[in-house]
């Protein structure tokens, strides 16, 4: 028996395509994001003093570039559905062990091994959870402990200090952009390009967004999540090595905040901790207006730790709104989890 | 037949931590002094505790990565308000506080379905956050030396207050689960939360509750050592996160949900409470227990898998060997002509 909805209880139409579009628009979370950042920027150069200065500006950068650099590294990750790594923190800080101790064979070089020491250690994390299907939280947990307590035996919790200089990664190209934020910049173009216009992209999103689906169409799930756990390791072995470069130097307490710094930029940029959907360009954004809200905030008076409750409200606010708005909500179910 | 498997991951995990306790006191002459028996029950009955309250989520479906946070929060919160208004109201204060977060956990998890990873590694990042508003990067100290003499008190030699309350909590909950509708309705959520609720049980107050029994039982541990140590500082303890993962994988919790028996999170935490003050005694250093716990855990994950499909495996062949039945033969000559 059918019931036929009465013409008086119909909306118009035009009415419901508005609503319709609105939604849409903020349904995704990335947009959302990059409106408010682009929104807070201009409030900001008006409202608050000082803040829309060249030393300023390039100062908020430079905060924001490395972890820029892990929060889009550590975005593959999540698109490819595993969720975080919760080892990129042991990963950089690390990484500025290795290259303070190569520095001796010239910057570049040592910049080349923390890459390839953050490649090495990434994949075989990558292939733990991709191949041997380990749950990837509990995996980096374990990766994490045990790369600090090697690099702890091997330091002896001493700071290693480099020989050269390594003082080229901290000029500034056209005396205005630091190499570090142009760093940033290629690395998040570079990234973005490849997720979206590569056939290697995409598979890393559809692994994310529906295994199963991606298994029966012949993809295997390994090789992305594999890929995606080696280029996070990467980023972060580049991002530590950067972060090496800055005093020449490496401890275990360098980057100490990074990683979750990181987690916040790729939670906040509307990247959605369910997999599939979003691209590194939000890890980015988000990485972007966690900086520029935290230097508003200095600007205006408040202080460091505040900034830090700031940054967990902001990952809860987002993650609350990412839930509420996601038209796919259904029940929770198992799913692919 | 699932009751025989994890009843086997119990009995499992008590046999390794009976194992290495006998293969410490026969390497070490030291290992059976009371006060290396006082240090051990120490060290588990924080550990037993937190893993407890870990496993509860975990057994749900979920996970809850501020206990990170809480434990060191409210350590701090018991410092800090016991210098001022006495010990009892500061300890109080604390619990109020985990409680806090627990619920918030719980909250946001059900009501918004989010992945609880989002969840608790917002209020992670606003739990430390918190503690260094609190606290500034100093260390806060208990003037007041009585309480924490009293809780450490050691009673037969080798027990103390504060190691009989956190294991008796330990027990309860663990006789909760086995005996109550705390576990049925645990293992029904982490089996199948849609299930679950079309039978009647109510999911979002279930992890309301669980969420709030692991942020209050952190909150236990964290204040309890805060008094005893009288003193506090900032910042996460993310080696009480790996070894409560770790304790609770050896028990036999899976992290996808729905199975895990509390008993076996209880040996499992003996286990590592007996490798870690065995390896300690010895002169090793904290990185190297560090290193080892990582190691045992990624062990632990990457075993978890393969033994779980050999028991099984090795179950349902012991149960399909015919029993031949005098019921079967008279059948068979009945259904003659």
């Amino acid at each position: 028996m059918t019931i036929a909805p009465s013409q008086a209880q119909q909306p118009s139409r035009r009415s419901v395509e508005t609503s319709k579009a609105v939604r849409r628009l903020l349904g995704e979370g990335a947009s959302v994001i990059r409106i408010v950042t682009v929104a807070l920027f201009v409030i900001a150069c008006f409202a608050i003093r000082n803040f829309a200065t060249v030393s300023n500006l390039r100062a908020l950068f430079l905060s924001v570039a490395l972890v820029g650099i892990a929060a889009v590294g550590l975005s593959l990750i999540t698109i490819v559905g595993r969720l975080f790594s919760l080892s990129i923190s042991a990963i950089i800080a690390t990484s500025t062990i290795v290259f303070a101790s190569q520095l001796d064979s010239g910057p570049w070089v040592a910049l080349l091994a923390a890459v390839v020491f953050g490649l090495v250690v990434g994949a075989i994390q990558g292939f733990l959870v991709g191949r041997l299907s380990t749950d990837p939280i509990v995996t980096t947990i374990a990766a994490a402990a045990i790369i600090f307590g090697a690099a702890q035996i091997l330091t002896g919790g001493r700071n290693v200090v480099g020989d050269r200089d390594a003082s080229v990664f901290g000029s500034s190209l056209f005396g205005i952009v630091p190499a570090q934020v142009f760093v940033f910049f290629l690395v998040t173009a570079l990234v973005w390009w490849l997720h979206r216009y590569t056939t290697v992209g995409r598979a890393l999103s559809l692994v994310g967004l529906n295994e199963k689906a991606a298994l029966v169409s012949g993809l295997r799930s390994w090789p992305p999540v594999l890929l995606a756990f080696a280029v996070s390791g990467a980023l972060a072995g580049l991002a530590g090595g950067l972060l090496g470069s800055e005093s020449g130097q490496g401890n275990l307490q360098l980057g100490a905040t990074f990683g979750f710094d990181a987690i916040t930029a790729v939670v906040v940029g509307g990247i959605s901790v369910k997999g599939g959907q979003g691209s590194p360009l939000d890890a980015a954004v988000g990485a972007v207006f966690v900086g520029l809200l935290g230097n508003a905030l200095i600007l205006v008076g408040l202080s460091y730790e505040v900034q830090l409750m700031v940054k967990g409200a902001l990952v809860l606010i987002a993650v609350v709104i990412a839930g509420a708005t996601n038209q796919q909500a259904s029940f929770r179910g198992k799913g692919n989890r | 037949m699932i009751r025989a498997y994890w009843g086997f991951r119990t009995a499992l995990a008590w046999t390794l931590a009976f194992v290495s306790f006998l293969a410490f006191a026969a390497t070490n002459t030291n290992y059976l002094n009371p006060g290396n028996i006082y240090a051990l029950i120490q060290t588990f009955a924080v550990l037993a505790l937190v893993a407890t309250g870990l496993a509860l989520v975990m057994i749900a479906g979920e996970f809850d990565l501020s206990i990170a946070g809480v434990v060191p929060l409210s350590a701090l919160v018991a410092v800090k308000v016991g210098e001022t208004s006495g010990v009892g109201v500061g300890v109080i204060a604390a619990l109020l506080a985990a409680l806090a977060v627990g619920l918030v956990n719980g909250w946001l998890t059900a009501t918004f379905a989010i992945p609880s990873l989002a969840v608790t590694v917002g209020t992670l990042v606003l739990t430390t956050g918190i503690g260094f508003a609190i606290a500034g990067s100093a260390v806060v100290t208990l003037t007041d030396f009585g309480p924490g003499f009293a809780l450490d008190q050691p009673i037969l030699g080798v027990l103390s207050l504060r190691a009989i309350l956190q294991v008796a909590l330990a027990v309860a909950v663990a006789v909760l689960m086995t005996w109550t509708w705390l576990g049925i309705s645990t293992h029904a959520v982490g089996s199948d939360p849609a299930r679950a609720s079309a039978s009647g049980v109510s999911v979002p107050r279930a992890l309301l509750v669980l969420f709030a029994i692991s942020g209050l039982f952190a909150g236990v541990a964290g204040s309890l050592q805060g008094v005893s140590l009288a003193s506090g500082s900032a910042g996460p303890n993310e080696a009480i996160l790996l070894q409560s993962v770790t304790a609770a994988i050896i028990g036999g919790v899976s992290v996808a949900g729905g199975k895990g028996n509390i008993w076996g999170v209880l040996g499992g935490a003996m286990l590592l409470a007996v490798v870690s003050n065995g390896l300690s005694l010895q002169g090793t250093s904290s990185a190297v227990v560090q290193l080892i716990n990582g190691a045992i855990l990624l062990g632990v994950v990457i075993l978890d898998g393969p033994l779980t499909c050999v028991i099984q495996g090795a179950l349902e062949t012991s149960r399909t060997v015919p029993e031949p039945s005098s019921t079967a033969r008279i059948t068979e000559r009945e259904a003659l002509p």
